[in-house]
């Protein structure tokens, strides 16, 4: 399978969807993929079976300030010295690269730092979906080290970190970041395709894209969303109009943004209560909680068919949201410790979606 | 936030001569027009409606001036009075023939002027200049495009060391072949030096005949959004001098050449044609922008909705109106199939989705009413435009949402209306260290530069005010910093002539 430009546009939606309302908007990195395949051809999206062995899987994502990525748009080619950095650490070739979160912007933009590079696109991610941290990736639940984390800018300058068996990554990254202006792509949690075929989420790509053409099809968003739901075993939460969204004041990190939902249609009557952050993090109806994080919770404007990040929601739009499951490492005791409801602030227990 | 019409307690009377001084609307929207007249002191001497004989503006003018006379006249009114005109509007690319959006024109060659593009940041290659673009538009338009070292980082330091000698080969690629030439750099709004130093090189190369656009001039954040709306700008520039020529001298045979052309914004402000002739895109969405606060404006109210028609009374979208001011969409606006950093008034059409109810025009235009605002509460609706009056006697009483619905006076002029009543505007922005100790001197600069925008857009030196200051917490890496930003407005300047006889100095 190749990702070429005739099917972009459904795979970023795909990603949105996927991302839960947080990771960025896709399209806003689809026309760098698009650019990037027109100059190197379209990517090939392949298997760990494709693949040797002891080869080298690269995750790869842009890491930064928004208000600085929209002005600082890079290359595309960041992807090159860090791939240098890499071979040259393990002395062995990478094979093939792994898309860091699937969810948002990061989805289109691995497609284009994968083309750049030479290099194939594995069908998977560290996710599933969007996550905020750099540990919050499914190798770190497979014992993968997080580093060496490579980051380069779009000057080719490159910094390295290694850990040895210390944690601390974050801080240090925050600090590159900010050493680079603002912006870097990384790369950690590197392993070998044998490794990985216990560490990473299978069929991420596939999987976006397959949601893009299902919002394609020409029908009402609401029942495209219910075939979604069928489809990946999620459940469609409520089709309705945004009564209101209420963003925490003051400066409180610790607090949501609240958003109630109206059902209309057949679902008059219900209205559900959305909790966010960065994305959308549960979804109760009354006291019942519907869905909460790590599962995925989209939104989908019923206008446009098209996905709604947690940031751009706001009065008076009409939405289809929907929950799909996380990829079951999520699931585990490990996996909810890491980004389950409480990692995200939330008092909610998670339970698993009630598909009917 | 502070918003807030600096010009509720402004002397406005005081100031005016004996004899009545006035600024006429003027719209044209594909086969019908508005004009109207309005005192200074916003009261409306005399407005019309009408089915418009040519879609082009100078044609329809002798058309309004003679409706619009003919109730003003005989209140004592005449041309000479007319300080200004103000014209409104609503589509850009359509009524550039942008073969994207009317694939029935047929594009001339001429029609839209060939550009050359560079951009300082020559790490930026991720998405070259046009890169994007609908692939006919970009071939249609573009000479060169390229990528040079320069622009500025998040901090308005370097990020990358101008080139000058990239810039001269560029140069001396595109000279001759082209009719305008646009340079962007990266965050250029934070620190211009880079553009202004291009351009001057760019200038040195190419000539003075070779308009050279600089995207900071265009403003908005996102190197791409604010790049490709200077470059439609650019694209823009023939045509846009033609109709503005064409406007000027046909202003000239109908006894106005007196008068100072205005352009309404689709921000619900205007600026002055000359100001308006490299800012194009701007004029996307301004009927709509203007026509919602001519309605609230003369319906009374400061926060209302505002319904368009068509003639024969359907319902085509909705506007919302906060304290007197259009409520502008949150996203950047696509025009011609290009994503730019201009903004433009929110509207809501009254068209139901793909595949669902509701059916009925009542329910759309409920479901509209509902979309358009902000936040929950009931508002008067508005219904203006050609076909106000059936739309309101076939509704079946308020929609839900709505506190009332009517037809305000002259509805069929709204549009008209408000672009003679709109004030001129400006804007500044800056980012700034929350903990700054120089927190006070930035924020008197950026007021400044805002009213000095204003001032450039054509707002009257003396009487332009701040308007709104706006500062928001943003986390840009290290610690936290302030998002400031200003807005500053007055009432247009007047013609040379009426400045004259005020100040004899």
């Amino acid at each position: 399978m190749h990702l070429g430009g005739g099917c972009l546009h459904e795979f970023a939606h795909g990603c949105d969807v996927l991302g839960g309302g947080g990771g960025g908007p896709a399209t806003e990195s689809l026309p760098l993929a698009a650019n990037a395949i027109a100059l190197n051809g379209p990517v090939p999206v392949v298997t760990l079976a494709e693949l040797p062995p002891d080869g080298l899987v690269m995750p790869c994502s842009l890491r930064g300030n928004p208000a600085v990525c929209v002005e600082r748009i890079g290359t595309g080619r960041e992807s090159i010295p860090i791939r240098h950095h890499v071979e040259r650490h393990f002395g062995k070739p990478v094979v093939a690269m792994l898309c860091t979160q699937i969810g948002g912007y990061n989805g289109p933009a691995a497609v284009a730092l994968a083309a750049h590079a030479g290099l194939p696109l594995l069908d998977g991610d560290a996710v599933g979906r969007s996550f905020p941290g750099f540990d919050q990736v499914a190798m770190r639940l497979a014992g993968i080290p997080p580093t060496p984390t490579v980051f380069a800018d779009e000057h080719d300058r490159v910094v390295a970190v290694h850990l040895g068996n210390r944690d601390g990554l974050e801080p240090l990254a925050r600090t590159i970041i900010g050493g680079f202006g603002g912006r870097a792509v990384s790369s950690g949690y590197m392993m070998t395709v044998e490794q990985a075929a216990a560490a990473v989420v299978p069929d991420s790509v596939r999987k976006a894209l397959r949601i893009g053409e299902i919002l394609a099809e020409p029908v009402a968003t609401a029942d495209a969303i219910r075939r979604l739901a069928d489809e990946f075993g999620g459940v469609a939460i409520i089709e309705g109009r945004v009564a209101a969204v209420l963003r925490p004041t003051g400066v409180a990190s610790d607090q949501h943004t609240r958003a109630m939902v109206q059902g209309t249609g057949r679902d008059s009557g219900r209205t559900v209560r959305l909790e966010m952050g960065h994305h959308y993090l549960a979804a109760f109806d009354g006291d019942r909680t519907l869905a909460a994080v790590p599962d995925i919770i989209a939104l989908v404007d019923a206008y446009t068919g098209l996905p709604v990040c947690a940031g751009e929601l706001r009065y008076g739009l009409r939405v289809c949201a929907v929950a799909l499951p996380c990829p079951p490492v999520w699931r585990t005791p490990e996996g909810l410790d890491l980004a389950g409801p409480e990692a995200f602030g939330l008092q909610a227990c998670y339970r698993r979606l009630d598909v009917r | 936030m502070i918003v807030g019409n600096p010009f509720a307690t402004a002397e406005v009377g005081s100031r005016a001569p004996a004899d009545r001084r006035c600024r006429l609307g003027f719209t044209v929207d594909v086969d019908r027009f508005a004009a109207a007249l309005v005192d200074a002191d916003g009261t409306v001497l005399a407005s019309v409606e009408d089915v418009a004989p040519s879609a082009s503006s100078s044609v329809v003018l002798p058309r309004a001036l003679a409706g619009i006379m003919a109730q003003a006249g005989p209140r004592g009114v005449a041309l000479d009075h007319v300080d200004q005109v103000m014209m409104a509007i609503n589509e850009v690319d359509g009524r550039a023939g942008i073969r994207e959006v009317d694939p029935d024109w047929s594009c001339w060659p001429g029609q839209l002027s060939p550009i050359g593009v560079v951009r300082l940041g020559a790490a930026t290659t991720a998405l070259p200049p046009l890169a994007g673009w609908p692939e006919r538009l970009r071939s249609d338009v573009s000479v060169r495009a390229a990528c040079v070292a320069g622009g500025a980082g998040v901090d308005g330091a370097d990020f990358e060391p101008l080139d000058t000698a990239g810039l001269a080969a560029f140069a001396r690629t595109v000279a001759g072949k082209v009719d305008a030439v646009v340079v962007s750099g990266v965050f250029a709004p934070v620190m211009p030096s880079d553009e202004l130093a291009a351009a001057g090189l760019l200038r040195a190369e190419l000539g003075d005949s070779v308009p050279i656009l600089l995207s900071h001039e265009a403003g908005g954040a996102g190197l791409l959004p604010r790049e490709n709306a200077t470059v439609l700008q650019a694209v823009l520039l023939g045509k846009a001098t033609g109709a503005l020529r064409r406007l000027r001298r046909s202003m000239a045979q109908n006894g106005l050449a007196h008068a100072e052309l205005f352009l309404a914004r689709g921000d619900g402000s205007i600026m002055t044609a000359d100001y308006g002739l490299t800012r194009s895109v701007q004029l996307h969405g301004a009927a709509k922008a203007v026509g919602a606060q001519g309605a609230a404006m003369l319906a009374g109210e400061s926060n209302a909705l505002v319904l368009f028609t068509t003639p024969d009374g359907e319902p085509t979208a909705v506007c919302a109106v906060a304290a007197g001011q259009a409520r502008l969409a949150s996203g950047p606006t696509d025009i011609a199939g290009v994503p730019t950093s201009v903004r433009s008034v929110a509207v809501v059409p009254t068209v139901p989705p793909v595949g669902g109810f509701p059916r009925t025009a009542a329910d759309r235009i409920a479901e509209a009413v509902d979309r358009v605002k902000d936040v929950s509460g009931d508002l008067p609706l508005l219904v203006v435009g050609p076909g106000a009056g059936k739309l309101v006697d076939a509704l079946p009483g308020a929609p839900a949402g709505t506190t009332l619905v009517c037809c305000p006076p002259r509805a069929n002029a709204a549009v008209a209306v408000g672009a003679a009543t709109a004030l001129v505007t400006g804007s500044a922005t800056r980012v700034l260290a929350a903990d700054s100790r120089h927190g006070g001197d930035i924020r008197g600069k950026v007021v400044d530069q805002a009213l000095a925008a204003a001032v450039h857009a054509g707002a009257d030196p003396d009487r332009v005010e701040v308007i709104m200051v706006d500062e928001a917490m943003v986390a840009r890496g290290a610690g936290p910093d302030l998002l400031l930003r200003v807005s500053a407005g007055g009432p247009p300047r007047t013609a040379w002539q009426y400045g004259r006889r005020r100040s004899p100095h």
